[in-house]
């Protein structure tokens, strides 16, 4: 990691925690401060941002390789899909109280790793990566933002009139709904490419595994929403409890052998 | 009792336990052990230490899970459910009303009827005439049911190609040092994972490596693998060249050859000291045991001697270095090849055409090639699952862009003027439609019935 990077990164830290602590104080003290929080939220992102694209030009490839590379990455695209949803829907800026520690939890737990600046390697060197990785970070984003959305839920139900609750719940339908069409789309371009790198386009090794639980988890929520009713309280908690399989997807490396760990 | 059955395959509460069921045995499945990819000394190990353990992932584990004959059984109710409830949900658009969300009235001008036809820009519309007015029609989505479908055939298709897969694949592991010819035949697969168990090609090609380069980056990280290839019919013309890179496989003729592995293989020559009798003279394929975080490359590996008891190791320094008592290498490069020969009790330092005695042997060291893995794959059933993954991922978006929509706008005459009253309703979004709706109806200069009753109620 260079200074400049440096300088960026820990500048959008320090600005997510005041957009987070503003969130926070609106939904605890009833304060019109979720606006000032969206905000800070969104200049938080373009340093962020700029983290981004100055890692990108000193390493000559897109951050993705690597456990910081993705923290950066994941981070980055769950605050992206956070911030369109609430420049588009503004009742739910205030998840933010949950969305923003995640995204720096996540940032927080790569800058642990070792961030230095490797050339991409020869595996990694395929167009079908940006594709993959791209529809990945799209559907982890989308379900952890859904599951920041659950939590709101219950944070929300016992006060908020049900038109509000109503409106919330279609949210997050929307939320689950997109993630599982990127989700099938990281899937169905991790092949095209497996197929290239490792022979099979499926080798039923932990992440792929994991992806296929994943998306078969969403497939069942979706499935119990939309054919058999459950609303309200039931699908946040499922939005929550699903977004388990999101974490052991994305960490889902350490689970056991497979061919995703010796690339060449 | 036919019909039970049928009512209970097609049904929702079905599809749902189904795609339980399934889900489960693979999180099952994912905890367990994976045999499949396990060497095969701790697979003996796990075998001795925990038969009941070892069982379970044999059957559990996911790739045969999703080989049995049950599971696929199973996948193919579930598919033939979930289409069958897509169909089943298949009806007549703009018929209903008003029932979603409350209605909205109005009083009927040119600008309300301009303002909601710029609002429906893509929807479809049906007018129908009344006596005294009309009513108006409008939906989209449709196509969002045309989707789900196409997402459950898409699936069917990928199970398809998955059984095609199953019974005709051919997949294995081949080794070739440089300018050798090797015919592409399970008898030459260092490894075989599968073997078809339908139809077996007539005419397998043969592969000959020419050469291996490495792409450096900076001389410390190799940044592409380079293998130039030949495949040569079997009187040895050659038919087709190419380069092989990670990630650019070589495709003939339904074969796809994809560069795993690669390592250096020296021509040693071992002789007895005193009857020069030769032991080994060949090629001989060391193995890249180590690559550690900063690409230093540990090559090392042995040969056993006649008797078993005494060994040859051999380690490999691509660009020999000597800093005193340390031996290094400089770059994963081979720009000064040397090996250090380790009798267990004298080692000798050997470049490429020299000659040293080691114990009551005298070792040659001729030439120094790489080697490269390729895996090999014939899989007719791929093809199918690709069309499968198109096909559904085309039904997802259909469904993601198209949520089914209905409206319904009615003009009538009132006295001296005409009224409007506008109602919708959505299957996914309820809530976001009716605050469309809402919208829409405030721009045409209305209000909400139920304000409007609320009104009345509260002036009486």
């Amino acid at each position: 990691m260079n200074n400049y990077e440096s300088f960026f990164i820990w500048a959008a830290i320090y600005t997510y925690i005041p957009a987070f602590a503003l969130l926070l104080g609106a939904a605890v003290f009833r304060r019109d401060w979720s606006r000032s929080g969206f905000g800070l939220t969104g200049i938080a992102f373009l340093s962020h941002t700029v983290s981004m694209v100055v890692r990108w030009a000193a390493a000559g490839h897109p951050p993705v390789q690597g456990n910081y590379e993705n923290a950066l990455l994941g981070s980055w695209f769950l605050v992206v899909i956070y911030l369109i949803g609430g420049y588009k829907y503004p009742r739910l800026r205030p998840a933010g109280i949950i969305a923003g520690p995640l995204a720096l939890l996540i940032l927080g737990v790569g800058l642990r790793t070792p961030t230095l600046i490797e050339p991409l390697s020869a595996p990694y060197q395929s167009n079908w990566l940006w594709v993959h990785v791209g529809f990945s970070w799209l559907a982890f984003g989308a379900f952890l933002l859904a599951a920041c959305l659950g939590g709101y839920y219950f944070f929300k139900s016992k006060k908020a009139p049900e038109s509000d609750l109503m409106g919330l719940e279609e949210i997050i339908l929307g939320f689950l709904l997109f993630g599982f069409v990127a989700q099938a789309f990281m899937i169905a371009t991790g092949a095209v490419w497996a197929a290239n790198l490792w022979g099979r386009y499926w080798s039923w090794d932990p992440i792929e595994t994991w992806s296929l639980v994943c998306w078969l988890v969403y497939g069942l929520i979706l499935h119990l929403r939309l054919t058999m009713g459950w609303r309200g309280r039931r699908l946040a908690a499922l939005a929550v409890l699903a977004a388990l399989t999101v974490v052991i997807s994305f960490w889902g490396l350490g689970i056991g052998q497979g061919v995703h760990t010796p690339l060449l | 009792m036919g019909q039970k059955i049928i009512n209970l395959i097609v049904s929702r509460r079905t599809a749902v336990i189904l795609l339980l069921i399934i889900t489960f045995l693979f999180v099952l499945g994912s905890l367990l052990p994976k045999v499949d990819f396990l060497p095969p000394a701790q697979k003996e190990v796990l075998k001795a230490n925990n038969p009941l353990l070892y069982t379970l992932a044999l059957y559990l584990s996911p790739p045969r899970v999703a080989q049995n004959i049950l599971f696929l059984m199973l996948t193919g109710i579930l598919t033939l459910s979930l289409i069958f409830c897509t169909v089943k949900r298949w009806s007549r658009p703009g018929t209903t009303y008003y029932s979603g969300n409350p209605a909205w009235q109005g009083t009927w001008r040119d600008e309300a009827g301009e303002y909601l036809l710029a609002r429906l820009k893509n929807w479809r519309m049906e007018r129908q005439d009344t006596g005294n007015g009309f009513i108006l029609y409008a939906w989209r989505g449709r196509i969002g049911f045309a989707g789900s479908l196409l997402f459950h055939w898409g699936l069917l298709l990928i199970l398809l190609g998955g059984f095609v897969t199953y019974l005709t694949s051919l997949n294995g592991g081949l080794v070739a040092t440089e300018g050798q010819s090797i015919p592409v035949t399970p008898e030459n697969f260092v490894r075989v994972s599968r073997l078809p168990l339908l139809g077996t090609p007539d005419k397998a090609p043969v592969l000959k490596v020419d050469k291996v380069n490495l792409e450096m980056y900076n001389e410390k990280y190799i940044r592409q693998y380079l293998v130039d290839v030949s495949v040569l019919d079997e009187g040895g013309r050659e038919l087709t060249r190419d380069r092989v890179l990670v990630n650019k496989p070589l495709k003939y003729r339904g074969y796809r050859m994809t560069l795993e592995d690669y390592g250096v293989a020296p021509w040693f020559v071992l002789k007895k000291l005193n009857s020069q009798e030769v032991i080994f003279d060949s090629f001989f394929n060391l193995r890249v045991l180590n690559k550690s975080a900063d690409n230093d490359v540990d090559i090392h590996d042995s040969i056993y001697l006649p008797g078993g008891n005494e060994h040859l190791m051999f380690r490999f320094f691509s660009d020999f270095d000597r800093r005193g008592n340390k031996l290094g290498s400089r770059s994963p490069l081979v720009k000064n090849p040397v090996f250090l020969v380790d009798n267990g009790s004298q080692k000798q330092l050997l470049a490429p055409g020299e000659k040293k005695e080691i114990g009551p042997y005298t070792l040659e060291f001729r030439e120094l090639r790489y080697w490269a893995y390729f895996k090999v794959v014939r899989d007719p059933g791929e093809a199918w699952s690709y069309i499968g993954f198109a096909i559904a991922s085309l039904g997802l978006v259909m469904r993601l862009l198209d949520g089914d929509k209905r409206l319904c706008l009615e003009v009538s005459a009132s006295g001296s003027e005409q009224k409007w009253t506008l109602g919708g309703e959505a299957r996914l979004y309820p809530v976001l439609f009716g605050e469309w709706l809402q919208e829409t109806a405030r721009g045409m200069g209305g209000e909400s019935v139920m304000q409007k009753i609320a009104e009345d109620d509260r002036n009486e």
